[in-house]
Formats: structure tokens, C-alpha cells, sequence
């Protein structure tokens, strides 16, 4: 048995005190729930309820019997409906960080609103590359009304790549459309129940705070059994507290009233406890996911997950930089996904992602790619066996000459043993390099990325499913006043 | 049956399945195949077809090197059965070796794989080769290329000494040099007189494949 790598951020003692203030939170504190049907839920549980400042105290016992309903392990299924993500124990998958209001022209460099044709490629780049598991509605479309924006992101990835999405709603009425238009893929809501191949995020507000539309989501979700994500999101120092260990108290008992609420809506909804914990700058008041305490926070509250048996979520690998192939963002990306994937995050979401999760890059995403590759190198570990300790080659061209590079057992173990990049990364001799014209991370990104988009084509929907999501469409965008045939496609 | 027998024989070199392609070669020279065949639509057309996956950056160095080994051990087995025509439709005919006082095998052996991979004929003489050696095997296999390697810069003249002696015998007019190594350089390629300078593998071999063309043209 290979030792698995892993990270450690917090003893057992400090997970038991952790876990206990967490709980006296929710008992002490409470928290504001702007829904209705939420609080009768939680009222009929047995929590004391203050309908004037929407406020349920949950009490420990309640916690704790909701945590043995929830699902330790979660599988997302393709479009095609093959099992594709494993949120379970330390299996790590990766995705884009989503939702950004901004991308890096991918040909000049240029910040600028995203358009659909953004969110097409973007969706067929990340269907092309290998150690991105699943896709994200990464970018949000400016040249579609933002009132259907975020489902009209889920219709045109669904369009371009198989692999499982990540995302999320930004209007009360958003959740119903993007539901049907999963179950046209999946074939019926039994069918997508059965394999769900989406997970919708739902964000608290700290501190202690369920907005109306995310609690809706999140209640919607445990009801058609499509998995959901609970992304506490404390800002150290001004959402929530200065110290790592009070916030992540904090972030702890939002992610456990999240899973309280899904679990009295729907005993066994599946539920992956999530985040994105920032450091406020306290220098620009920005609020930085680069910082190394946002990611040791995100791996403490997973360590947390994980002492529950949960499914977990991190937002890692994001940079607060501005340009894709600067350092910084190298290094900011390269800490938060290895640390991640150490953690054991099953469902690592941030690659691509620029300038405080407002920017999307293609440069990165293809960059950060590699590191994902890195990544889950590191997690196999180093086998040792009888044919791995290479006792017979060892001796072979010890004593009889020659290389290993020619023996059978490099042949038989150089694909196993190494992580084999692509040529994005510089592994050139130094004069074959400059007679390439010297090109920077940067340079070879653009050009990989021009390639890819010409040779990858994504397995079209059927003409059913093309069919019924186009109905969809139709039914939201006239239910705004809009013109379907006014959208740009 | 013939051509299942050589399609074989493609495929595992590209497999990479040495024991296979030896056996299957045994077996086309049991069945009295033509070894000409063998050799062009068997080893040579499965090791091409790796040299491309190479250069799509699809297959690699171990890949090739094991094929490059099969293909030697292969020819080996074929070669008395070999009239000279085959031998000539290889791009050309290459020594091989680490200059004397030098045992530094990596650089030279991979250089050795791509030739081969590039279809060259090659005599890897090894490690520690005397100027001696080096000239005694140009004369035996009538090679049309000579390729030097050194990684250290007191071993370096030795390139020069090999030269020398190529002239010395009267060889050196029918023949190109090429060097490569660590501490070498085009200046000193041009200061010993050698026809050619690789800074890698990849430059090697354009080398190569430029002599060759030379030699067509001639």
C-alpha cells in the first residue's frame, strides 16, 4: 500500500474544540435565514425561531443528527452518463474557478466583459484538457441580459463538452430552468437524481447569513437530489475573524447549518462541504484567495469536512495577479493546488482564475493545468515494490555497462512513475529554445491554446437534447420580455 | 500469410515489444521470407512510425531506445541473408562512439537511438574509443559518417588526434565528422576541423540528414 501524501493542519484536540464552538455558535448566535419554509423547517426541528429577525438558534443535538444523515461519498456523471467525479475520501478532481465578470482576451491580452463566444471556447478548452475534471460556468456572457446570464452560461456549456458542470444562479427563478435543462441531458428528474451531473454553489454570508436566493437553491437542490456545494466565504478581518481559528469557527458552523437545512429537507441530500475563505489586504482592503492563510484556511475547514466523513470543496489555485504568466500568479496557483490536492479536496475549483475570482485567462487555465498534473502526482505518492526498488536493473547496468534508458523496465515504468507535461512547459535545451524565438510561458500558452481550439470538437448533443434545451431558452427568455432570436449564438 | 507475418512485425516494434518482433523474426527467416522486406515494411516502417509519434510528442526517448535496440538485435539476425542493396538504401552509414579517456555514455547512446531512428545505419563502438578504433571502423564498415562525443574538456583533443589520424590514413576525404558534447562548440568544431556541430540530438540528426543529401547530390 503506497503511502498517500497528506497535510495536516490541525490536531485532534483543536477539530474537537473547533467542532464544539461551532456548535455553541449556532446554539448562541443563530442564524438569519431569509426564507420562510427554511425556518418552519428548522422551528419544526426543534430550534427556537425569531420569525421578526428571521433568526433560528440550532441546537447542538440537531447538528449532530443531521451530520450521520448526510452522504459520505458523491458521484457526478457525465452528459453521457458514465461516472466522471468521485467526491469521496481524498480523491481530488479539478475545475475552473467560475463565475467571472472579466476575461483576458486570449489573442490581445485585453481585460474585458466576457461575450458567449467566450463562453464557448472557454467551455471546449476545459472539455479538451486532460487533468480538469469537470467544467464550471466560468465566465458570465455580457452581450445576453443579465437577468438570464446565468442560465444561458449552463445552456452553452452543456453544448460544449461532456464533462460535469459546476454552477450556480444569480435569480430566484434561474434554479427551475437550469434544473429542466439538466434533466433534458440526463433523460427525467429520476434519471438525474440517480446520476447528477451538476453541483450548484450556494454561498452564506457572513457572518451567519442565508440570503433569500442562496437558501432557496440550497433547498431546491436536497429536493431534486442534484448535490450542492456550501461556500462559506468569511473575509479574515472584516466579514469575519482576524484569527485563522475564529474564522474558521465561523466558516465551520455556516457549512453545518447549510448541511442542517438540506438534510431536514431531504434526510441524505448530498451535500460537499465548501468555501472560499479570503485575507483581507489590510493595506488595499482587497480580498486575497492568493493569501497563504486563505489557503491554510480552506485546508483546515477541509481537515474539518473530513473529521465528518463529508465531501469537500476548495476554492484554490487562483491568483490575486493581473496577468496569467507573471510569477506571482505561478506561485499563488501552485501553492493552493498542491497544498489542495494534498488536503484531499475532492473538488478543487479556481484554475484560470485572475485578479480576486474576477477574471478569467485561457493563458492560466492552461498553465494552471499542468500544476493540476503535478498535483495529482504528488497524491499517488512513491510506490515501493520488488519491481519498483529496481534490484535487477540496478545490477545489470551496474555490472554489464550500458544505460537504464534502453532498459526494458524504464520502458515498462517511465509512463507510471513520471508525470509527462506537454510543451507548454520549457524542457528545451537552451539553444533550441532561442531558435524558437525564445517564448515565454506566456508565448507557448497562446500558441497551444490556438491549437487546441482548432483540432478539439467537443461530442455534439443529440437533436433531442439540442431541441429541448433550445425550448428552454425560448420559455425564459420570453418570460423576461426578451427576443429569443436576439441572442447571439 | 507473408504479409500478416511482416504487419506483425511492424506492429510490436511500435509496441515496443522486443521478444515478439526477435521471434517473429526467426520465424519469417524459417519461412524463407524475404529479408529485404523484413527489414523495410517490418523494423524500418514500425521505428518510422515511432520517430513521428516522437517528434508529435506522443511516444519518447525510452520508447525509442528499446525500439532502436530491437532494430539492431533484429538486423543482426537478418543480416547474412542481406544483399548490399539493402544496406544502401539506408540514409547512410554511421560510427559511433565516446572519444578515448572519456566514459560518458548517455548523450552519445541517445544520439546513437535517433539515428538509427532516423534511419541511419549505426556502429556504436561504446565508450573510452581510441582514434584507433574509431579509424579501424570506418575502414571495416565504409561508413560515410563519423560521430564523436565528449562531456569533458580534457578528453576533448582526442577528437582533434581522431581526425588527424583519419587524414593520415587517407579517410578523411570520404568521409564527414561530426562532434557533440558538453564543453564543445561550433568554434571549436571549425578549430579541428570537423564537418559538423550538434548541439543536441535533434541538431545531430538534421546534421546527419544534411550530410546524406550532400552525399546523394555528389
Amino acid at each position: 500500500m503506497t503511502l498517500r501524501p497528506k497535510l495536516e493542519l490541525l490536531s485532534e484536540a483543536d477539530i474537537q474544540r473547533i467542532h464544539e464552538e461551532s456548535l455553541a455558535l449556532l446554539e448562541d448566535a443563530g442564524m438569519a435565514i431569509h426564507n420562510e419554509e427554511a425556518l418552519t423547517l428548522l422551528a419544526q426541528a426543534g430550534c427556537s425561531v425569531d420569525q421578526g429577525k428571521l433568526r433560528a438558534f440550532i441546537p447542538a443535538s440537531l447538528v449532530e443528527e443531521q451530520l450521520r444523515k448526510a452522504p459520505q461519498s458523491i458521484t457526478l456523471y457525465s452528459r453521457d452518463g458514465e461516472p466522471a467525479l468521485q467526491l469521496e475520501s481524498n480523491k481530488v478532481h479539478f475545475n475552473p474557478g467560475s463565475a467571472a465578470t472579466h476575461l483576458l482576451d486570449r489573442k490581445t491580452g485585453e481585460r474585458r466583459h466576457p461575450r458567449v463566444s467566450d463562453v464557448v471556447e472557454f467551455a471546449r478548452m476545459v472539455d479538451a484538457l486532460s487533468n480538469i475534471d469537470a467544467q464550471s460556468t466560468a465566465v458570465i456572457p455580457a452581450d445576453v441580459p443579465s437577468i438570464i446570464a446565468d442560465r444561458y452560461r449552463l445552456y452553452l456549456v452543456l453544448q460544449n463538452s461532456t464533462k460535469p458542470v459546476i454552477t450556480g444562479t444569480f435569480a430566484l427563478d434561474a434554479f427551475d430552468d437550469m434544473r429542466r435543462m439538466l434533466e433534458v441531458i440526463a433523460g427525467s428528474s429520476k434519471k438525474l437524481r440517480d446520476k447528477p451531473l451538476a453541483i450548484f454553489d450556494a454561498c452564506p454570508s457572513a457572518p451567519l447569513n442565508w440570503s433569500k436566493l442562496t437558501v432557496h437553491d440550497l433547498l431546491c437542490c436536497a429536493k431534486a437530489g442534484i448535490p450542492v456545494e456550501t461556500i462559506s466565504m468569511p473575509q479574515l478581518g472584516a466579514t469575519g475573524p482576524i484569527t485563522l481559528a475564529g474564522s474558521l469557527v465561523l466558516h465551520n458552523a455556516e457549512s453545518l447549518s447549510g448541511l442542517v437545512l438540506a438534510q431536514l429537507t431531504s434526510p441524505g441530500a448530498p451535500v460537499i462541504y465548501g468555501g472560499s475563505p479570503t485575507a483581507v489586504d489590510m493595506r488595499y482592503g482587497t480580498a486575497r484567495l492568493g493569501a497563504i492563510e486563505s489557503i491554510m484556511l480552506t485546508c483546515a475547514y477541509a481537515q474539518m469536512a473530513k473529521h465528518y466523513g463529508l465531501p469537500t470543496h476548495g476554492y484554490l489555485g487562483l491568483s490575486d495577479a493581473k496577468l496569467p504568466a507573471d510569477s506571482q500568479s505561478g506561485f499563488e496557483a501552485t501553492t493552493g493546488l498542491i497544498l489542495g490536492a494534498l488536503m484531499g479536496i475532492n473538488n478543487i475549483a479556481g484554475v484560470g482564475m485572475l485578479c480576486f475570482e474576477s477574471t478569467q485567462s485561457f493563458e492560466k487555465l492552461l498553465l494552471d493545468e499542468v500544476i493540476c498534473g503535478m498535483a495529482k502526482r504528488m497524491t499517488e505518492g512513491i510506490l515501493v515494490t520488488d519491481e519498483t526498488l529496481a534490484s535487477e536493473a540496478l545490477r545489470e547496468v551496474s555490472m554489464k555497462g550500458g544505460d537504464f534508458l534502453r532498459l526494458r523496465h524504464t520502458l515498462t515504468w517511465f509512463r507510471r512513475e513520471h508525470f509527462l507535461p506537454g510543451d507548454l512547459v520549457d524542457r528545451q535545451p537552451y539553444e533550441a529554445w532561442k531558435q524558437q524565438g525564445a517564448p515565454d510561458s506566456q508565448a507557448r500558452a497562446r500558441k497551444q491554446i490556438a491549437s487546441i481550439l482548432e483540432s478539439h470538437q467537443p461530442v455534439p448533443l443529440t437533436s433531442e437534447q439540442k431541441q429541448g434545451l433550445d425550448e428552454i431558452v425560448n420559455d425564459f427568455t420570453k418570460r423576461h420580455k426578451l427576443d429569443p432570436s436576439k441572442l447571439p449564438s | 500469410m507473408n504479409e500478416d507475418l511482416v504487419k506483425k512485425i511492424r506492429e510490436s516494434m511500435i509496441t515496443c515489444q522486443a521478444d515478439k518482433v526477435l521471434r517473429l523474426i526467426q520465424e519469417a527467416i524459417d519461412q524463407k521470407l524475404d529479408a529485404a522486406m523484413v527489414v523495410k515494411d517490418g523494423l524500418t516502417a514500425g521505428i518510422r512510425v515511432l520517430g513521428n509519434r516522437f517528434e508529435r510528442g506522443e511516444a519518447f526517448l525510452p520508447e525509442l531506445a528499446v525500439a532502436a535496440e530491437t532494430m539492431k538485435e533484429g538486423l543482426k539476425l537478418l543480416e547474412p541473408l542481406l544483399t548490399e542493396t539493402v544496406s544502401q538504401e539506408a540514409l547512410g552509414s554511421v560510427v559511433i562512439g565516446t572519444v578515448q579517456g572519456d566514459i560518458h555514455d548517455i548523450g552519445k547512446s541517445i544520439v546513437a537511438t535517433m539515428l538509427i531512428v532516423n534511419g541511419f545505419t549505426v556502429h556504436d563502438l561504446g565508450t573510452d574509443v581510441s582514434p584507433e578504433q574509431f579509424t579501424a571502423k570506418v575502414r571495416e564498415t565504409k561508413a560515410n559518417i563519423i560521430a564523436m562525443s565528449a562531456l569533458l574538456t580534457t578528453t576533448m583533443d582526442k577528437m582533434r588526434e581522431t581526425i588527424d589520424l583519419l587524414k593520415k590514413e587517407g579517410l578523411r576525404d570520404k568521409i564527414k565528422v561530426m562532434i557533440g558534447g558538453a564543453p564543445v562548440s561550433q568554434r571549436f568544431a571549425d578549430s579541428i576541423g570537423a564537418d559538423g556541430y550538434g548541439v543536441d540530438f535533434n541538431q545531430a540528426v538534421t546534421i546527419a540528414k544534411q550530410f546524406a543529401r550532400k552525399d546523394e547530390s555528389s
